[in-house]
């Protein structure tokens, strides 16, 4: 299958002008993201993975947050240039997004039948409840709800966890859009239930050669369920590159610090590799690379100045000073 | 090696509503369902489970703060849920506990400081001030953090620091046993290695006796000596961790094991998704609980239920064909 | 964590302005008060004259401006000759202290029987919210008729009757806090330490509920406000020839066609110190806890 390029992030930076200083959430990320792949964005919390997700979708929190500056180029538009009417039209028929807790995503008192038809009576489609029932039981079905038909008439809370993210899952791929973005879908679900959710998260993106971007922390779901990984760190991007390569030797101490700090189910009792300090407060970031507070690998340079972004290898970069060292031998 | 806990059929049931106004039917919730483990001074416990499988509510019963429908726990050999007043005071001071949300387990209204100090005041009134201040002071700089965050509220520290203030709190009576929910769970990744070694490197210097419940695996795996998994209300496998993770016997634990996203990728799964969900403990279902998602059930499984039995010295499964 | 805490509070303020923090200020609530606090503090200390000295060669006299005015009567005299503005500024003393007095004799009642129902499981907290709800069911002024009338009016009794009156709402939002409060970690964490009830009553519960005690505080001081006036209006509250709000209006009903500023300003001062008191509570409400914004 071509790949062709879906979505592509340029320096996107969005901020947060607050009465205690300028928080930049965003600061000049840049990624891209082609049909049918799927791209995790890995970073801890503050980091601005979601702020990055809720910039692409053009819902920002107003008026402290505002995207101010990059491009975001789906199929070749730039989404910031668009007016508010133009997004609400994108937003679930060409790219839609799943959130984090299933219970708060859906509305208590709406059974999910009216919920999931909801995708389908937008503007754009006239359609009335009658005829769209059809399509509703459809894409239930294709997100595994056992008894789809007599289901309609439930409730929200009639549904287990895992139940209600497949709701919430069959409400943004309704109208087949080309991207999905998931927003931590599967930090409030059991290990046993994570593993059929993004199992069927997979076959929904094989179906329809959808892009997949999946925010998370885990390092082990993005290993199992995503082609390329963006790392995050203080609003910026450290790294990125094929999961099979940036696994195999992370090139930024970031990256490398967590993956080995990871707890593996296969080794035995040990004491744990730790990182020092702690994350960051975007109010007050050190000078140079956010970063060197805490690295094990830290020179004087890294206190300077941010390092730019270095390729490593083919689409492979990292932004640390080690990379450009190595490179000036 | 005595056994510091000991927890002998235990059973919790929660009576729950049903229907609606006019016809409200009453239905038992089988949080715990006959629970019985051991746990020796010195070792790292952990329970593992998912949701509904009834491990918090273990926690809660073992630190009084549910009761239990019937069965004993036994700190000692000494029956808890037995205890006068004064005996149920001299247990706050031998099991503490540390809870998965910091932010929430503090007062956001109380200084650090009082924090720390308040299981002191309560359990030791005898004590002068400047005891209490002295064994305050110890107790901060034993979790990592500096005297000058005492004055402090919670709000002014980070979720890492907040959750270093918790466990001083717990330390502070010198327990002999401290339940440790889900401790890190809430923390980001980068620091939950800083915590979890904190709390073996306490272990080790008083020498304490921890009951872990959570339910990530691999963590599991690094800080328990012994484990036991739970599903809906009882326990399924359980013994010697290093026995249980290298070669797991029940269905379920096979299963949880296997389905545990690992970082490695490109990693071939040999087994499929279980299938369907975890039922409720409202209505578990019949003979063994596991048998409608279990790969291997056979006719047997939805007839009886099947008892732990043990396998080689301290290792139980709950298996008809283990 | 902080950062994230400081996105989600980003979300919810302006821009760094001085003009929108002025804005933040509650200024028209403090306008509005001020002539109460300056009153009720200062008293018999700025009274142009005595409150209290008969006059009756200058009775009904207008105020300054109107005809037949005189500026040292500057908003005119009483039927008995006494000077109407100064009988204004002690009449905001009498006021105040009934209101303030009783509403926190209300709220120590209310707050106190909020936390045991909230707190204490069973026949208690079922006892507790039963007699709260048949008390809410009794109309105030009914309620305050009938004890001020049993209790022959003064200032003390005033107090005990809008303490009888107003506790009610307390307790109820009390104990739903308190309920909520429970349910916190921090709260088990305590009961795990070995505090007793007592303590986590005290200690744990009460510090995180004085927020929202301020508030009802200050809602409530409008409402006591109103019924001191209406009772000693119906000659049950204050009783001359101390001087009150309610009195002035009552004493000057039958002169409202010919001698209207004798009713008209303490009505208006009334007005004023309940808006202030009101848009207060809300200012309050609002800048300490969004929950509250049912009430």
């Amino acid at each position: 299958m071509v790949q062709e390029c879906l979505l592509s992030v340029e320096n996107l930076k969005t901020y947060f002008f607050t009465r205690t200083g300028v928080v930049k959430a965003v600061d000049g990320v840049s990624f891209s993201v082609n049909c049918g792949e799927s791209l995790a964005i890995a970073g801890e919390s503050g980091c601005g993975k979601s702020i990055t997700a809720l910039s692409i979708m053009r819902l920002v929190p107003q008026p402290a947050g505002r995207t101010v500056g990059g491009k975001i180029l789906l199929q070749g538009e730039d989404l910031l240039a668009k007016s508010e009417e133009e997004m609400r039209h994108l937003r679930g028929k060409v790219i839609s997004m799943i959130l984090q807790d299933p219970l708060m995503s859906l509305n208590p008192v709406y059974t999910i039948g009216n919920q999931v038809s909801e995708a389908f009576r937008l503007k754009g489609s006239k359609k009335n409840g009658g005829s769209v029932r059809g399509e509703v039981i459809e894409v239930l079905e294709r997100v595994r709800i056992p008894s789809a038909e007599r289901r309609l008439n439930d409730y929200p809370f009639q549904f287990s966890g895992g139940m209600r993210q497949r709701v919430v899952a069959a409400i943004a791929i309704a109208r087949q859009p080309k991207l999905l973005i998931a927003d931590e879908p599967t930090t409030s679900l059991d290990v046993t239930i994570q593993d059929q959710f993004l199992r069927l998260l997979k076959e929904m993106q094989r179906q329809t050669n959808m892009g997949l971007i999946l925010i998370t922390h885990d390092l082990a779901v993005v290993a199992e369920n995503c082609d390329r990984i963006v790392v995050m760190y203080a609003g910026k991007v450290v790294e990125s590159g094929a999961v099979k390569e940036v696994y195999q030797s992370p090139a930024h101490p970031y990256t490398e610090a967590l993956m080995q700090a990871l707890p593996k189910l296969e080794s035995k009792r040990k004491r744990l590799y730790q990182i020092e300090g702690e994350p960051p407060n975007l109010l007050r970031l050190p000078p140079g690379c956010s970063f060197w507070p805490r690295c094990p690998k830290m020179m004087n340079i890294c206190k300077a100045e941010y390092p730019p972004l270095t390729t490593v290898s083919g689409d492979r970069s990292a932004a640390c000073w080690l990379l450009r060292r190595e490179g000036e031998k | 090696m005595e056994a510091l806990l000991e927890l002998r059929d235990v059973i919790k049931h929660f009576p729950v509503h049903e229907g609606g106004l006019l016809r409200r039917k009453y239905k038992m919730l089988k949080a715990v369902d006959g629970v019985s483990l051991s746990i020796d001074r010195g070792t790292s416990f952990g329970i593992a489970g998912e949701s509904g499988s009834g491990k918090t509510t273990v926690a809660r019963l073992i630190l009084l703060l549910e009761s239990a429908t019937s069965g004993s726990i036994l700190l000692e050999g000494k029956n808890v849920l037995r205890f006068t007043r004064p005996e149920t005071i001299w247990y706050r001071t031998r099991v503490q506990a540390v809870f998965q949300d910091a932010a929430s387990s503090l007062n956001p209204r109380m200084r650090i400081r009082n924090l720390v100090s308040e299981p002191m005041e309560v359990q030791h009134k005898e004590l002068s001030r400047e005891a209490i201040r002295a064994k305050t002071e110890e107790m901060i700089h034993l979790v990592g953090l500096t005297p000058d965050r005492l004055k402090m509220f919670p709000h002014e520290l980070s979720g890492g620091q907040k959750q270093r203030v918790a466990i001083a709190r717990a330390m502070t009576v010198e327990p002999s046993l401290v339940i440790l929910d889900e401790p890190v769970s809430s923390l980001d990744v980068s620091i939950r290695a800083q915590i979890l070694n904190l709390l073996a490197d306490i272990q080790e210097r008083k020498a304490l006796t921890y009951l872990i419940i959570a339910h990530d695996l691999a963590m599991m795996r690094h800080v328990t000596t012994h484990i036991a998994v739970m599903y809906l209300g009882k326990i399924v496998e359980m013994g010697n961790t290093e026995e249980v993770f290298s070669n797991p016997l029940h269905p379920y634990t096979r299963a949880l094991f296997s389905v545990v996203p690992r970082p490695e990728p490109g990693r071939v799964r040999t087994t499929p998704s279980l299938k369907g969900e975890i039922a409720s403990p409202i209505d578990p279902p019949a003979g063994c609980r596991f048998h409608p998602r279990c790969p291997q059930a056979k006719a047997d499984c939805k007839q009886s239920e099947p008892c732990l039995e043990e396998v080689s010295p301290g290792y139980q499964v709950a298996c008809h064909f283990a | 964590m902080n950062q994230t805490k400081v996105i989600e509070l980003g979300s919810h303020l302006r821009a760094v302005n001085w003009w929108s923090m002025m804005r933040r200020l509650p200024i028209v609530p403090i306008i509005l008060l001020m002539p109460l606090i300056i009153f009720g503090i200062f008293g018999t200390l700025i009274t142009p004259h005595d409150p209290y000295h008969i006059e009756p060669s200058l009775k009904l006299t207008a105020p300054a401006w109107a005809g037949g005015g005189n500026w040292s009567f500057f908003l005119g005299t009483d039927q008995l000759g006494r000077d109407v503005l100064s009988r204004l500024i002690v009449g905001a003393r009498s006021s105040l202290i009934v209101s303030l007095c009783g509403v926190a004799l209300a709220g120590a009642i209310g707050v106190l029987l909020g936390m045991i129902g909230g707190y204490s499981e069973g026949v208690v907290g079922n006892l507790i919210m039963r007699i709260t709800d048949m008390q809410m069911a009794i109309p105030p002024i009914l309620l305050a008729l009938l004890f001020s009338a049993a209790l022959h009016g003064g200032l003390t009794n005033i107090i005990i009757v809008i303490a009888i009156t107003f506790w009610a709402p307390y307790t109820r939002v009390i104990r739903g806090e308190t309920l909520s409060l429970k349910q916190r970690d921090f709260i088990a964490l305590a009961r795990v330490a070995g505090c007793s009830p007592g303590r986590i009553l005290a200690r744990h519960i009460f510090p995180n509920i004085v927020s929202t005690i301020m508030v009802l505080v200050t809602l409530q001081l409008g409402s006591a406000i109103m019924i001191e006036s209406a009772l000693t209006f119906l000659g049950l509250g204050i009783q001359p020839p101390a001087s009150a709000w309610g009195l002035m209006i009552a004493d000057g009903r039958i002169y409202i066609s010919t001698a209207w500023w004798i009713p008209a300003f303490a009505g208006l001062a009334i007005m004023v110190t309940v808006l202030g008191a009101n848009l207060m509570g809300d200012w309050l409400r609002d800048t300490l806890d969004p929950k509250l914004r049912q009430i």
